[in-house]
């Protein structure tokens, strides 16, 4: 089952940053791709999607931040933010969670994992329409 | 230059120190190894969709192999990288301002999500000064693992570099950021409130040992910081630091 939602994607590795939000869009989203995180900032305010698949470590402005930027916006309190990290110690996980996002998705994951997260952003944006 | 221990309790408190980096070190270098893995995974995912496709282009699809062959090559010296550093073998001499905007890149994710600020200051005197890169970047990272096991909130972590005949200093320091602070001073009560740190904080005292086992030197100071200032120590590097490769266990 596929949505046509707005996603958008922040990594400031170029290469995996274009191949996820390819693959996300081959399951007919409509995505976004920012490579660092004042950019990612800067489109989100603009389009406020539903869901945002924000890497962690970035220059300038890294997703932790970047998040904790979102969820004191008006706007960004109903987006579903998805963590993508190499980090994963529990400390890390804690952290991330706290500064607002409600998933990690640690690389690397598999398809089925994407998908769930995707789904469950389409499940959540279906709820609150 | 030979390993000096006072005794077998510093011994125990080095090693301690050194398996703590070591461990606490998995983050980041499982953090490289999993972005590089991450490529050649998403690449496989596309070319997967692709050979399902009705009429797949059977140019493309060799092109998209060639990119996955070579994420892979990526793979491999990433994890090259990330075993070299699990040995600490590497004796290659690096400048140590080299050493130190590495590790403070490697550091600012962690201090950021604890709302600490991290900068550089002063990295240009040292960059004459080289040393073995293994055992440097130990050193470096257990005086940032410290600082961060310490970090006061709404703080800056001022990071010095300073180097002459006798060689070189590292000094960290916490600055009270201006608005949260309003002229009060930094505590030195550790850890603050609402942060936890896991089983593998390091001490001064650790640090310390750690250093001496390299023939270097830690020291915690925290007499002479003027107000709205924590001194959390100071690496002393000698100007001929030969720092041993040898793991102390």
């Amino acid at each position: 089952m596929t949505y046509a939602r707005r996603v958008v994607v922040a990594d400031d590795n170029r290469e995996i940053a274009d191949l996820l939000s390819e693959l996300i869009a081959s399951f007919g989203y409509e995505v976004r791709t920012c490579y660092d995180g004042l950019q990612a900032r800067a489109l989100i305010a603009l389009e406020w999607p539903h869901l945002a698949i924000l890497d962690i470590s970035m220059p300038e402005l890294n997703g932790c931040d970047l998040a904790r930027w979102i969820r004191t916006q008006d706007e960004g309190r109903s987006i579903r933010l998805i963590a993508l990290t190499g980090h994963c110690g529990v400390e890390d996980c804690a952290h991330m969670l706290a500064a607002g996002f409600d998933e990690i998705l640690p690389k690397p994951f598999d398809m089925g994992r994407l998908q769930t997260v995707l789904e469950a952003g389409a499940e959540g944006e279906r709820r609150t329409a | 230059m030979k390993q000096v221990f006072a005794g077998e309790h510093e011994r125990a408190v080095a090693n301690s120190t050194l398996l703590s980096v070591m461990r606490r070190m998995a983050s980041p270098l499982r953090h490289d190894l999993a972005g590089a893995v991450l490529i050649p995974s998403l690449r496989l995912q596309m070319l997967r969709r692709q050979l399902g496709a009705a009429a797949p282009d059977y140019e493309r699809l060799q092109a998209k192999v060639d990119e996955v062959i070579v994420a892979l090559d990526a793979v491999r010296k990433a994890q090259i990288g990330a075993c070299g550093w699990l040995e600490q073998r590497d004796d290659t001499p690096v400048p140590l301002a080299d050493a130190l905007a590495a590790a403070m890149a490697t550091f600012s994710l962690p201090f950021s999500t604890r709302g600490v600020g991290l900068e550089n200051r002063g990295a240009s005197a040292s960059q004459s000064l080289s040393y073995a890169a293994q055992p440097l970047q130990l050193l470096l990272h257990a005086g940032f693992f410290l600082a961060l096991d310490q970090a006061p909130p709404a703080s800056t972590l001022l990071v010095s570099c300073a180097a002459d005949a006798g060689g070189a200093r590292v000094s960290w320091h916490f600055e009270a950021d201006q608005a949260a602070t309003d002229g009060a001073r930094l505590s030195a009560d550790f850890p603050p409130e609402g942060i936890e740190i896991a089983g593998e904080r390091l001490t001064p005292s650790g640090v310390a040992a750690l250093c001496r086992t390299f023939g270097a030197r830690f020291e915690s100071d925290f007499a002479h910081a003027p107000a709205q200032v924590l001194v959390l120590g100071t690496l002393y590097l000698p100007a001929l630091f030969n720092i041993l490769i040898e793991a102390p266990l």
